[in-house]
């Protein structure tokens, strides 16, 4: 027994010496190796950063959130974590004490490789700006598609995507531009610039209504305040516009406010100067919502301002709003029924072209009555859509392709022969949209007389025109077709025949 | 004329350079061969460390081989190879970067390297440690020259070119084309099969073929003189009966 335990002491003590002095000689080798080793690394690092801010002379690498205030603040500014895991601060000196900009670093997984890129931003003219992307590790063959989709340059604000330092992985461009974009947000977060998301604020505000936001924003000419507006619509077409965003700033104070047909429906606060400010509004702002302070009392003046400048600039350009342009003199609109109890679609004379088939469809939504300011009826504003389809058989010879989404109005008691408003085409995807609009559309618009049989001499002249250019668009037969058939609904509204 | 004995030193430094060979005659260590030896330079670069690897487990096995009890003798080797890796790992991550780089996980991979772990508890185990750093050193050549072989072998063949300087970094850096003058506008006769392990499994059968092939000759051709010798000695006896 003493025998087996002196055993075990003897194997266990040989294997603990053993893994002790290779334990020890191995820390002394890595004290050793352990800098040269990361001076290696940093500077191979450091040579892909280098690539994007040449001039820098330091860099500084940050985890993703520095602190709790970071978080909170990035976290506010609606950055939401996806692709970024760091990011690199680039210094111009050796000490670190004047900042060039920040470098991020992303990787994104493809089909069937990964993606690592770098990208940088730098503040330029209290913005950030776009300064370059640097691929890290990827594969050649998504180069033809990165280069072709990718580089040219793409407008976002003010920024192009224009210079890549390297090549790209069978990754597509789509996600390369998340990786960017959310290196911007973070950046204009991190730096105190403006985040400009729109969709965000559409989503915080307005999510129980499901209002769509336009693409592009707008500008505000001559107002000391704000800048530009973001339209939203509550139509799939977007032309019905519910609210906007109106984003300016007072001040170190950005926000973005929230205005509809009911007045201030809140704010999203976009700078960080304010450290002390509780980012969030919710829509049922109140001054009080709001830490006692200046910040209170500036959202709430940029509120009144938004009010004001919308009222001032006629409200929001809803689709009884266009309606109502079409009349002089007229004070209010107001949406009434369809009468939508008519069949007759009467055609040009041309018994080739058929209207409506099954690649040919047409809608009329709704009908606008516009009134002045006795609330006397000036006319019936008709919104009405076709929209022609490709021939299943892929040919393209004979028919319009995409549609016209237009406003056309009717007035008088001559149902026959009403007057019509100009046409104003909301949306006009035609394939020939420029010889509809310019063979009977700016013909009609541009002559003295509006009458009916004015404009279907117009439409006949532009289908002559189709109808010798043979295996045309039948775009006129369309727009006269469907405007026949809201000129029957006036008359059966209007009680005529 | 009788071979003249070798001293058991020579016999354990020259013995596995060729007779022994590990690669091609014992066919150990395949792994790692086939996988680095995609370029002559990084062949001579794993053969570098895998024979500072092999002579150091080697002589401090070989040193302490009465102190280890037998119940711990595999774990206690392992302990000691696997430090000598690590020091190998770290010291080329530091000094030779593109050498670790290139040659990745099977530097850490030497740590279950059956030549390592092999001559550990089939020599060092059992002999003193001048014979042992000797054996070290000679499989370490062995190794080396038969990894450098299929190297040059599948680097000409491969790329058409022998290139310097890339992973060994002390070397100047030279290109020289041997079968693809492309970069000269000339023509490429290179095969990219043998870059692939498909052409390093060709390369090392071919040349272990030929290896045996020699072999079977030497031993065939040491037969025939043995006999003859034996017939000699049979005439010269009966030569001898018949002058009584």
């Amino acid at each position: 027994m003493k025998e087996q335990v002196k055993k075990y002491l003897l194997c266990g003590g040989t294997l603990l010496c053993l893994g002790a002095v290779s334990a020890g000689l191995l820390s002394g080798v890595n004290l050793l190796t352990a800098p040269i080793i990361d001076a290696a690394n940093e500077s191979k690092a450091n040579a892909a950063f280098l690539e994007v801010f040449p001039a820098a002379k330091k860099f500084s690498k940050k985890s993703y959130f520095a602190s709790e205030d970071e978080q909170k603040k990035l976290e506010d500014a609606g950055v939401a974590k996806v692709y970024v895991d760091y990011y690199v601060i680039a210094y111009e000196d050796d000490a670190g004490s004047k900042e060039l900009g920040k470098v991020f670093h992303g990787k994104i997984a493809g089909r069937d490789a990964e993606l690592e890129l770098l990208v940088g931003f730098a503040m330029e003219n209290g913005k950030s700006s776009l300064v370059k992307i640097a691929m890290i590790q990827c594969n050649d063959s998504f180069k033809a598609n990165f280069e072709q989709n990718y580089l040219n340059p793409v407008n976002q604000g003010n920024r192009k995507y224009d210079d890549v330092a390297g090549v790209g992985a069978t990754i597509t461009s789509t996600a390369v531009s998340k990786v960017v974009a959310e290196a911007d947000k973070l950046f204009s977060a991190l730096s105190g610039g403006i985040v400009e998301d729109p969709a965000a604020w559409n989503n915080a505000l307005f999510a129980d209504k499901g209002y769509k936001l336009l693409a592009a924003s707008k500008d505000v000419a001559g107002d000391s305040t704000f800048a530009k507006y973001y339209s939203l619509a509550d139509d799939d077409l977007l032309h019905n516009e519910a609210a906007r965003f109106y984003v300016g700033s007072e001040g170190d104070f950005t926000a973005a406010i929230a205005v509809s047909a009911e007045g201030f429906e809140g704010g999203y606060i976009l700078s960080s100067s304010f450290a002390d400010v509780d980012y969030k509004t919710s829509p049922s702002y109140s001054a009080s919502s709001l830490p006692s302070g200046i910040t209170g009392t500036v959202l709430a003046n940029m509120g009144q301002k938004a009010v004001e400048l919308l009222s001032a600039g006629g409200g929001l350009l809803t689709l009884g709003k266009q309606a109502m342009n079409l009349y002089k003199g007229a004070a209010s609109f107001s949406k009434r029924d369809l009468h939508l109890a008519i069949s007759k679609i009467e055609n040009l004379g041309i018994d080739d072209y058929a209207w409506p088939s099954e690649n040919k469809k047409h809608e009329i939504y709704a009908s606008y009555s516009v009134l002045d300011a006795e609330g006397k009826e000036l006319g019936v504003v008709y919104e009405a859509e076709f929209h022609v389809v490709k021939d299943e058989s892929g040919s393209d010879e004979t028919e319009a392709h995409g549609g016209l989404y237009f406003l056309l109005g009717f007035s008088g008691e001559d149902y026959d022969n009403p007057t019509l408003t100009n046409i104003v085409a909301l949306e006009n995807s035609f394939s020939r949209a420029a010889q509809l609009q310019k063979g009977c559309i700016d013909v009609f618009n541009q002559g003295k007389d509006h009458s009916w049989n004015a404009f279907k001499t117009a439409c006949a002249a532009e289908a002559q025109v189709e109808f010798g250019d043979l295996g045309a668009t039948i775009s006129s037969h369309a727009l006269y077709a469907v405007a026949n058939l809201e000129r029957q609904n006036y008359a059966d509204m209007k009680g005529g025949k | 004329m009788a071979k003249k004995e070798r001293s058991p030193h020579l016999q354990a430094f020259l013995n596995p350079i060729w007779e022994a060979n590990p690669l091609f005659v014992l066919i150990l260590g395949t792994c790692p061969a086939l996988a680095v030896t995609t370029s002559l330079e990084s062949a001579l670069g794993m053969g570098l460390l895998f024979t500072f690897v092999l002579v150091g487990s080697n002589v401090l096995i070989s040193a302490l081989r009465k102190l280890i009890p037998e119940e711990v003798e595999t774990p206690s080797y392992i302990v000691i190879i696997a430090t000598f890796v690590c020091l190998v790992e770290m010291f080329s991550e530091a000094f030779l970067p593109e050498l670790y780089s290139s040659l990745g996980v099977f530097i850490s991979l030497l740590v279950v390297n059956c030549i390592v772990l092999g001559r550990a508890e089939a020599f060092a185990n059992k002999n003193g440690v001048l014979d042992s750093l000797l054996d070290g050193i000679g499989n370490g050549i062995g190794y080396t020259l038969a990894i450098a072989i299929i190297g040059l072998v599948r680097e000409i063949l491969g790329t058409g070119k022998l290139s310097f300087g890339n992973t060994l970094t002390f070397l100047p850096k030279v290109s020289l084309p041997i079968l693809n003058f492309s970069d000269y506008g000339g023509p490429d006769f290179s095969l990219s099969i043998f870059t692939q392990p498909t052409g390093a499994f060709i390369v090392l059968g071919v040349i272990m073929a030929i290896i045996a092939a020699v072999k079977i000759h030497k031993d065939n051709k040491a037969k025939e003189r043995k006999k003859q010798a034996l017939l000699a000695e049979k005439s010269a006896k009966a030569q001898q009966k018949e002058a009584k």
